[in-house]
């Protein structure tokens, strides 16, 4: 069968979504992919980095266990960090064949080899070359990892995070440079750094997570210090070269030059859109100035009845964008109402030590934008839960609108917060005043009661602080 | 007169309330919109404001006793009163409310809310409930894109009123402009006349008003004037003489002082009485306000407002001198017009036109004699009070200005 209603080129969370759900809809869907399902995200991402995260947490509580009176010897621990490695592999393989079993279930024609486009009706799949009809293509390709150019990427100690994901070995006293202190930089730096590796961070930018608020940056910072790891922010890496067998970096900052030494550096500085070798010049899809797939309000490209969704369309590289614009664009093309985003209201997370959760605006982005901004904050060392777990790192800080209380960001620093910004998530987007927020009841103990008292701070006053 | 104060509906859901206090006990007065007992209601108990402002000459509903909405809580009049016809009718079930008149004049607005009540429920975000309240938006006419009412339907809503009301603006502008002549000039539409034009539409588009016109005989008040006049070191006109009038007539019906909050969910009955006098300038035309005009006498508002028209024809108007209104007078009796109709200031309830002073023949006694009448028009907002109240209002006028020395009274 050759020819689809829908035909999707690329795997991931933004593809596969899409072809499930245009296959329970009614379309015949066939879904292209060169490698494996699931993309970057359950392969090389999100997934098993989380494999390592948990690794790390459990080799971090092992290690304090004695806070607890528990005696497990600490001084003779011992991580192998290739398990960890084998483990995450392992969690990534059983998400892949469980999205290999979804497509079947509802019925996606799998397609192995790589689709370009021949125009907005035609899909052509390499190597076979065999041509393929359909009504609409979604182009769900992703991105990859910036290579900054001025590093030897043959190099086997100069990653990116593709490589980092199949490093098997991590020893204390091991050296590790992270360039670019964003989500993933961070977290890699806080997963070795719990393996008794020496991490630096080098960051250009005045500050780390640079997306984040400023007193985010600043509670992460401080917390990453504690922890031993070096941060150097306002820094560039103006060159590299091997000595014998370690690498020696040369760090600028305001025109003075540091040299340090790595065993390994990670490169994680962004990413950039897939866009090369799918026809899309010849199916006449524009891309923007900075290079990624341009779309309208329904993920529509220039190019009738071809769509994109995801990091290509270079809107907020997060897997759980790319699935809800996956819906979204189904939604364009079985022509229902489609729900305008706000990606500012999408949920970002950072899983590191202690997590970072944040949605909505930044402080310095609701003044940019006009607003008469209100604060509310609530420390975790003020929050019952929190102290009985000894978790007493991070705060809720809520920025809120004068004229009505609306809530326009939250911003959560402590372990586990990831799991709470669906809530502050839900605030948002259900446009929940601070008066709303406040006056919900929340479960007590919990770490979600600092979201209350910091909507109640926003109102007038937080209660246990 | 006295009148049944009666259980008020308070929200949507109130069906009747059990007295569990009153404020208030025989003898003592209540004021319209002040809390006057308590009532246990779906809610909780709350309090419950009176909706009659007088004397309570007598309460009805006793602590413990279930009343529903519309029902009678007491009577309230003047001290002394003879309300025993009344106690009968209500014995008898046949209460004479206003609610009730109000329900038979306007059955058809009655099913409307009914089946808003019971269909129309709206589904709206926190947030949007909040912003509609704040900006006056009726939330069942908000569209909605997705699965309710957000910020984004409130402001697309408050963006498509904007260009609604523009085109209104513009259309009345289109009608007036004929092709079957050359423009001679064109004069910008813009500034202060934009301004008046914009504010006038805005009244006659969205007051449904009536206007009721009553003849004055003149002759006391031409009289009353000379004397004041004679003793006074000022010279006082008529205009302050009828906004002292006015004043007395306000007090006496305060529902013609008041205002349509923006939301549309209450009437405000305003505090003072600020009587606000049109005033054609070079500018075009203005409507300085005499302030607190119950506290002063002629003479002080005469001087108020010798100073307050210097002050608007020379720009050099301080806060105030233009704003704060609650009535307006508009005289275009200089001019020599029989009888006008004037715009209401918005948000104001009345205003008042007064036409020349015209000697006619007029039958007094029997008897053709000459007299100086002089026709005055108020203009009222249909939505605060109804045409009796009002006729009760403008004939009150008019007789304090045919009897003068009662405006003392």
């Amino acid at each position: 069968m050759n020819k689809f209603d829908l035909i999707i080129i690329g795997g991931g969370p933004g593809g596969y979504v899409a072809a499930i759900y245009a296959a329970q809809q009614g379309l015949q869907t066939a879904l292209v992919e060169k490698k494996d399902l699931g993309g970057v995200c359950l392969n090389w991402g999100c997934v098993p980095t989380k494999a390592l995260v948990q690794n790390a947490e459990i080799l971090r509580m092992v290690k304090e266990a004695d806070k607890f009176g528990i005696d497990l010897n600490t001084k003779g621990i011992k991580a192998d960090y290739s398990v960890a490695q084998k483990r995450s592999r392992a969690a990534s393989k059983k998400l892949t064949m469980g999205v290999g079993s979804l497509m079947k279930k509802n019925g996606v024609t799998v397609i192995r080899g790589e689709g370009i486009l021949i125009s907005g009706t035609r899909v052509k799949v390499m190597p076979e070359g065999k041509i393929l009809e359909t009504k609409n293509v979604i182009i769900a390709t992703g991105a990859h990892a910036f290579k900054i150019p001025a590093f030897d990427y043959s190099n086997p100690n100069i990653m990116t995070s593709r490589e980092a994901l199949e490093l098997s070995e991590v020893n204390p006293g091991d050296q590790f440079v992270v360039v670019g202190a964003g989500a993933i930089g961070m977290e890699f730096a806080s997963i070795w750094a719990s393996y008794g590796a020496d991490v630096t961070i080098v960051e250009m930018l005045p500050r780390v997570l640079p997306a984040e608020d400023f007193d985010v940056s600043k509670e992460i910072q401080k917390a990453f210090k504690n922890r031993g790891i070096k941060i150097k922010t306002d820094s560039k890496v103006s060159s590299v070269t091997t000595e014998g067998k370690v690498l020696k970096l040369l760090l600028e900052k305001n025109g003075k030059s540091e040299a340090i030494i790595a065993s390994k550096i990670l490169i994680s500085a962004g990413v950039r859109p897939n866009v090369q070798g799918l026809g899309l010049e010849t199916a006449k899809v524009k891309l923007t100035e900075r290079g990624f797939v341009q779309v309208d309000e329904k993920f529509q490209t220039t190019c009738l009845g071809v769509y994109a969704i995801g990091d290509i369309t270079g809107k907020l590289a997060l897997a759980h964008v790319a699935s809800a614009q996956a819906l979204a664009a189904v939604h364009a093309i079985l022509n229902k109402p489609v729900k305008q985003f706000n990606y500012s209201n999408m949920p970002r997370c950072t899983y590191t030590y202690p997590e970072v959760a944040s949605v909505g605006l930044t402080e310095e982005q609701a003044r940019d934008a006009g607003y008469e901004v209100k604060i509310g904050t609530f420390p975790l060392r003020a929050n019952a839960k929190s102290v009985a777990m000894n978790e007493m790192t991070g705060f809720v800080k809520m920025i809120a609108d004068k004229k009505y209380n609306e809530i326009l960001g939250i911003h959560l620093v402590g372990a586990h917060v990831t799991e709470l910004i669906s809530a502050a998530t839900a605030y948002i987007d259900l446009e929940f005043t601070a008066d709303d927020i406040a006056q919900v009841v929340h479960p007590h103990p919990s770490v979600s009661e600092a979201i209350m008292e910091a909507a109640h701070a926003v109102v007038s006053h937080a209660i246990h602080i | 007169m006295a009148k049944v104060m009666n259980m008020p509906k308070i929200g949507v859901n109130m069906t009747d309330g059990t007295v569990t206090e009153w404020y208030v006990t025989e003898g003592e007065e209540v004021k319209f919109g002040e809390m006057a007992l308590t009532a246990e209601t779906d809610k909780d108990i709350q309090d419950i404001p009176a909706d009659q402002t007088g004397v309570v000459l007598k309460i009805i509903a006793q602590i413990g006793d279930n009343v529903e909405c519309h029902k009678p809580l007491a009577i309230v009049g003047t001290l002394g009163e003879n309300i025993d016809s009344l106690l009968a009718q209500i014995n008898d079930g046949n209460i004479p409310s206003e609610t009730e008149i109000d329900l038979i004049a306007a059955p058809v607005q009655e099913t409307e809310i009914a089946d808003k009540i019971a269909t129309g429920r709206v589904l709206v975000s926190p947030l949007a409930k909040k912003m509609a309240k704040d900006m006056g938006i009726d939330l069942s006419k908000v569209a909605y894109t997705g699965v309710r009412v957000t910020k984004s339907d409130i402001l697309a809503y408050e963006d498509e009123t904007e260009v609604r009301k523009e085109a209104v603006l513009s259309s009345v502008a289109a009608t007036t402009v004929s092709l079957g002549t050359a423009i001679r000039k064109a004069v910008p539409y813009e500034g202060m006349r934009k301004k008046i034009g914009t504010r006038l539409t805005e009244s006659v588009v969205t007051k449904p008003w009536a206007a009721l016109m009553v003849a004055v005989d003149m002759t006391n008040l031409i009289e009353w004037r000379k004397r004041i006049n004679e003793i006074a070191d000022i010279k006082v006109g008529f205009n302050e003489l009828v906004a002292k009038a006015c004043a007395r007539a306000l007090q006496q019906y305060p529902m013609m002082n008041a205002q349509l909050a923006t939301d549309g969910t209450e009437i405000y009955e305003m505090e003072d009485v600020n009587v606000g006098v049109a005033v054609s300038t070079e500018r075009g035309l203005l409507v300085p306000v005499l302030k607190n005009v119950l506290a002063k006498g002629v003479v002080e508002l005469a001087k108020d407002f010798a100073d307050l028209v210097n002050r608007t024809k020379e720009q050099t108007n301080i806060q105030g001198d233009l704003s704060g209104g609650t009535f307006t007078i508009s005289n275009l009796g200089s001019r020599g017009i029989s009888s006008f109709r004037a715009v209401i200031n918005p948000p104001e309830c009345g205003i008042l036109a007064l036409a020349a002073t015209i000697k006619i023949p007029v039958v007094v006694d029997d008897e053709i004699v000459i007299r100086p009448m002089m026709n005055i028009t108020l203009s009222f907002d249909h939505r605060i009070v109804d045409g009796d109240y009002a006729a009760q209002f403008v004939t009150y006028i008019g007789k304090l200005l045919e009897e003068p020395m009662k405006i003392l009274m």
